[in-house]
């Protein structure tokens, strides 16, 4: 089930707030369990039978946490359960996400011709399966272990965050899983946080989805420099709002049920340097790499700059690879590696000297990494680049004219709300004036509505997370 | 206590809930059966083979379809949609299917987008092959090249439109004077007659006016005339010889129930019936119905237009000819001795062609090869027409 949807709007929605505040008020474990079972029911609404590879992982982390848990003053029997808990969790994701493209590549590279398999790619399951290693992590590291096995289910398969993050670690919630206390005021908070994650999903992303998929599925590959570039813009703005929309909508859910979860975006487009970037681009991950990969690893607290590369080289490697089985997220990974690693020896992000400039790099190299992101194969990313610098010879053709005018109002606000403005405005100027608090909620509801009409008309609604 | 603030998010978070809470409730409450049938319809259609929850999960995809599909507000959600696209002048209205996009020409003319080349050449080898059945049983063959709404015009099309149709009809006509079929170029008419095309089409839909569906008959009467020698009375369809009762913005097409009539407005609907008297009867062999009686009994069907209800689901007030589309009608003239028999291969488009068109036939059957099970072939060499009139692009591919 997608949040941009009707049945989770007028369906799923309305019976599962109804139920959770009247019938399960009674109890925090009954509003818990009724939660599990009705996250279980929003992932099974997918695609039912991948509900068992979840209820397979929640059982066996919660194995694995409790036998840490009992190992805990042992700790070389309970890192082996670590690294059985890793063996597990990253073996499915290998077996579901990986396993083709390494045969692929084998028969590739040695002539061999070993069977290739269909394997479906459960929804999600990137996602999950770092969620529910976090938890085993953090119970090794000292959490208190959770007990109730629902609960370690309502952690792994909560629906704000299950399908596409943010990543939430166990030791952000574990306290509020059975102390959290539901307020109005942080009911009301989530509500209009979900408007504005579904504006921006459905009016913006999908929208410039339109343009992106217009110029990537280009049928001979000759566009032109603008339409190349309108295309690489459009997928840049595409993929910020479709991701942190949706983490807008699993935040404001969150917070409707009494949770606070960490933010995820944070305008990562004004960023002046890639350093930067990546400390507003997906919080969530780039914190887990870093606390259960980099940190582990030795961080930058190491002897040898060479150790440092390495570090580096593995993180972002992993970086790449975990957001899909194909050599161009592979290329990408690489791509931020050798700039962070540039950026890290010359402390270019630190400094303060030519701020237009680093933007400008900056922006330059997130966009082309989208494009490296977005092709089907690495020869089609190059052709893409060649394009938008030239390669075809055409600089401006009627297709690249016609979307940009038809979507120029959707462009315009994209870009505007990519960063603080709005935001910093109202509250240097606004803040606290009822006009503009009115102003706020007739925006904020016609937003809503026009949200549903998009939604009712089964205008296009891509589904990006396809790969995770 | 807290005393409760009434915080702009607390009022946002209160009309959000009553929003969702009404939608939920309303929508359940008009169309149960239909939204939570969708669960049993999935599950019990999905193919033999397939596992219990992958029949499950064909169930839950069915009820997401139709929750969109009989949301209590979805009438409204569709035209302030349409709205929206007008205020922000958005020419390419997007749909999950490419091909079904809409597009608002420059003449507030809707069309659908409709870029995938057209090729013609299998229809040509048919048509070659039905052509031969006739020669042997002395039946007269007649393609028409339907007009669409489909343009190249740049004056019509939206600055810098990229997309272009192609077609090669050019090639098609040529192979069938060349085997000695008859054409009937209704492009090539238009263009000679200076007529602006659009008028001869609903604005909102693809199909052709009533009013283009009496033109199209005079057409073919009089091409048939000068071909065959058939002594069809051309005169018939002069609008003198007919009622024309307008229904004004009664009609929302195919491309306007796709956005609205706030979008592009809606159509006017004539229904026109002969002056003259008729004596008539229609079988739809389908559902095995006869239907007797004048023109307006077997004919026309009022209650599909509802004006109060333009997107309606379940039907279109184009369906008050003929009651839209059908594998096989008979249509038998009473009135009319002359003993000439045609069989009218038609699409949708036939919907407002053949009634007129029978008018000059003892009998005209009409079949439609998208839901046509049997043999045309057969069906040519078992009934003997003196014409088989091709007005389709669909063709048997046994």
């Amino acid at each position: 089930m997608l949040f941009s949807s009707t049945t989770f709007l007028f369906f799923f929605l309305p019976i599962v707030l109804i139920l959770y505040y009247t019938v399960c008020r009674k109890s925090r474990m009954l509003q818990n369990v009724f939660l599990f079972f009705a996250s279980l029911l929003f992932y099974a609404w997918g695609e039912p039978i991948f509900v068992l590879v979840m209820l397979l992982s929640i059982f066996m982390n919660y194995v694995f946490g409790l036998a840490i848990n009992k190992y805990k003053y042992k700790k070389s029997t309970a890192k082996v359960f670590l690294f059985i808990t890793a063996v597990f969790n990253l073996g499915i994701l290998f077996i579901f996400k990986y396993l083709a493209f390494v045969i692929e590549n084998i028969n590739n590279l040695s002539g061999a011709d070993f069977y290739v398999p269909q394997i479906a790619l459960p929804l999600g399951i990137s996602f999950f399966t770092f969620q529910a290693m976090s938890y085993v992590i953090d119970v090794y590291r000292g959490e208190q272990v959770q007990k109730n096995p629902l609960n370690v289910g309502l952690y792994i398969a909560f629906f704000p965050q299950l399908i596409a993050g943010p990543i939430v670690r166990y030791e952000t919630v574990a306290y509020q899983i059975q102390c959290r206390k539901e307020t109005f005021d942080d009911f009301s908070s989530g509500v209009c946080r979900f408007i504005i994650g579904l504006s921006k999903k459905v009016l913006l992303a999908n929208t410039l989805a339109i343009v992106a998929d217009s110029a990537f599925n280009s049928d001979d590959g000759n566009i032109s420099v603008a339409f190349s570039w309108l295309g690489a813009i459009a997928y840049t703005l595409q993929i910020f709002f479709d991701f942190s929309g949706y983490s807008d909508m699993a935040i404001g859910l969150g917070r409707m049920f009494g949770f606070k979860f960490l933010e995820n975006f944070d305008y990562p487009y004004i960023s002046s340097s890639i350093t930067e970037f990546w400390r507003r681009w997906h919080i969530s991950l780039g914190t887990w790499f870093r606390d259960y990969v980099y940190f582990p690893l030795g961080g930058s607290r190491v002897k040898h700059k060479s150790r440092l590369i390495l570090n580096l080289f593995i993180v972002w490697m992993l970086t790449g690879i975990w957001h899909g089985a194909n050599w161009t997220f592979i290329l990408w990974g690489f791509m931020y590696f050798v700039l962070l690693t540039f950026e890290k020896l010359t402390n270019l992000h630190k400094s303060g000297k030519l701020v237009w400039l680093r933007h400008i790099y900056t922006l330059l190299f997130v966009i082309l990494g989208w494009v490296l992101f977005r092709a089907d194969n690495v020869t089609e990313a190059f052709s893409y680049i060649a394009a938008m610098f030239g390669g075809t010879g055409t600089l401006i053709d009627n297709e690249a004219l016609f979307l940009l005018k038809e979507n120029i109002v959707y462009f315009v606000f994209a870009i505007i709300i990519s960063t603080p403005l709005l935001k910093s405005l109202y509250y240097k100027h606004f803040q606290g004036k009822k006009v503009v608090s009115v102003l706020v909620v007739v925006v904020l509801m016609v937003l809503f509505l026009v949200s549903v009409t998009y939604l009712v008309k089964g205008a296009y609604n891509p589904f990006i997370y396809f790969n995770f | 206590m807290k005393k409760f603030k009434f915080t702009y998010k607390n009022i946002i978070a209160i009309l959000f809930v009553v929003f969702i809470m009404v939608s939920f409730v309303l929508s359940f409450i008009t169309a149960p059966t239909k939204i939570l049938g969708g669960l049993a319809r999935g599950y019990l259609n999905s193919p033999e083979d397939t596992n219990v929850l992958s029949k499950i999960g064909n169930g839950f995809k069915d009820f997401d379809s139709r929750m969109s599909e009989y949301y209590v507000f979805h009438d409204i959600s569709i035209n302030s949609y349409g709205a929206v696209q007008n205020l922000i002048d958005k020419k390419l209205i997007d749909d999950v299917d490419p091909e079904y996009e809409v597009l608002k020409l420059n003449n507030g003319y809707l069309t659908f987008k409709n870029t995938s080349d057209e090729d013609l050449t299998n229809l040509g080898n048919y048509l070659i092959d039905i052509k031969s059945v006739c020669d042997k049983n002395n039946i007269n063959l007649m393609y028409i090249n339907k007009l669409s709404k489909t343009t190249d015009d740049k004056d019509l099309l939206p600055a810098n439109y990229p997309y272009a149709h192609k077609s090669n009809y050019g090639e098609l006509k040529k192979r069938l004077l060349q085997n000695n079929i008859g054409v009937l170029d209704i492009q090539d008419i238009v263009d000679e007659q200076n007529i602006d095309k659009y008028c001869l089409f609903f604005k909102t839909d693809h199909h052709w006016t009533p009013k283009t569906g009496i033109w199209v008959s005079q057409l073919i009467t009089e091409k048939l005339n000068s071909l065959y020698n058939y002594n069809l009375n051309s005169d018939l369809y002069d609008i003198s010889n007919y009622n024309v009762e307008t229904h004004y913005n009664a009609f929302l097409g195919s491309q306007g129930k796709r956005v609205g009539y706030l979008y592009a407005g809606a159509d006017d609907l004539d229904v026109i019936t002969p002056k003259y008297d008729t004596d008539m009867s229609v079988k739809i062999a389908g559902s095995g119905e006869i239907l007797k009686g004048t023109f307006e009994d077997t004919i026309i069907h009022r209650e599909c237009i509802t004006p109060d209800n333009l997107l309606n689901k379940d039907q279109t007030a184009y369906d008050t000819y003929m009651l839209g589309n059908h594998d096989l009608v008979e249509i038998k003239n009473n009135n009319i001795n002359n003993g000439k028999r045609a069989l009218l291969i038609l699409d949708s488009f036939g919907c407002v062609v053949a009634p007129y068109l029978s008018q000059n036939f003892q009998q005209l059957d009409c079949i439609d090869l998208r839901s046509y099970t049997g043999s045309l072939k057969d069906y040519i060499e078992e009934t003997s027409p003196d014409v088989v009139i091709y007005m389709a692009t669909e063709y048997q591919k046994n």
